[in-house]
């Protein structure tokens, strides 16, 4: 009986520190491109349902508008194109942290290394756009 | 009640509880070897203590670690670690542990909104006229 439990023990210890040094490299990532507006939307927000809460508690934007969604595989090199010449590329990663580069037009904006749980997303605001437009990038795993 | 001297209680009892016949030895000892047989006897037990207390001792202990194992597994943020951006603390939020930027802006905010798990950063003038460091 005693070594019956002491190998499970020993399994599931070791089942556990393996799922704790597992990284996020190759999980799947999601990025959405809004526009902050300060006329009235009716356009369908049942997409950013998530981010909405936060970005009406903390800014001062009467509506959002989703302008894209895109796929994006957590692995050094793996770029999505956001349109508006906005870009968001992995350019490391860490073992838990994944370091992404924001560029425009083909310059960098900034640099960032996140801590993603998967379904609560990374905004990032403040971003311009054409026509003097406010972009939001929000960055989620899956 | 009549008083009666220690010579008078003497003699009464002696001639009312007259001494029983004696039993012969063969068959006393086979009364008493039937008894012996028949009823249960309540010898004291050995406890082997050396043994039992160590087996104890690591069934309790595996226990523990497979108990601390299930836990460790099923704890916030599962592989993911949940620091918050003020650091140490778990929490089930997605952080932000470093960001540079490349451009002028003017100001940095991070919010982390706990209730949702989401995090915002928000950059002021990206891009703009102003001056900033990363």
């Amino acid at each position: 009986m005693r070594m019956v439990l002491a190998i499970a023990a020993f399994v599931v210890l070791v089942a556990g520190v393996s799922v704790r040094a597992g990284n996020v490299e190759g999980k799947s990532a999601k990025v959405r491109l809004l526009v902050a507006e300060n006329g009235d939307s009716a356009a369908d927000q049942s997409a950013i349902q998530d981010i909405l809460p936060q970005l009406q508690a903390t800014l001062k934007f009467k509506s959002y508008r989703l302008l894209a969604t895109k796929p994006l595989t957590l692995q050094v090199g793996a770029k999505a194109d956001l349109g508006s010449k906005l870009n968001l590329s992995v350019t490391g990663i860490e073992g838990e942290s994944v370091t992404v580069e924001v560029s425009q037009n083909n310059q960098r904006l900034l640099q960032t290394k996140l801590q993603l749980v998967p379904g609560k997303p990374v905004i990032l605001g403040g971003i311009p756009g054409e026509n003097s437009a406010t972009l939001i990038l929000a960055v989620s795993l899956e | 009640m009549a008083k009666l001297t220690w010579n008078q209680v003497r003699d009464e009892l002696s001639r009312r509880s007259a001494s029983p016949t004696p039993v012969p030895a063969d068959q006393f000892w086979a009364k008493f070897r039937s008894q012996a047989a028949r009823e249960p006897r309540t010898e004291a037990v050995v406890v082997p203590w050396l043994w039992f207390a160590p087996s104890q001792a690591w069934a309790a202990a595996a226990a523990v670690a497979v108990l601390a194992g299930l836990l460790w597994i099923a704890g916030p943020g599962g592989g993911a670690s949940t620091r918050g951006a003020g650091g140490g603390q778990r929490l089930l939020v997605s952080a932000v542990e470093e960001i540079h930027v490349f451009v002028t802006y003017s100001s940095v905010l991070i919010l982390q909104d706990e209730k949702n798990g989401s995090t915002l950063v928000w950059l002021g003038n990206l891009g703009k006229k102003d001056k900033g460091d990363s």
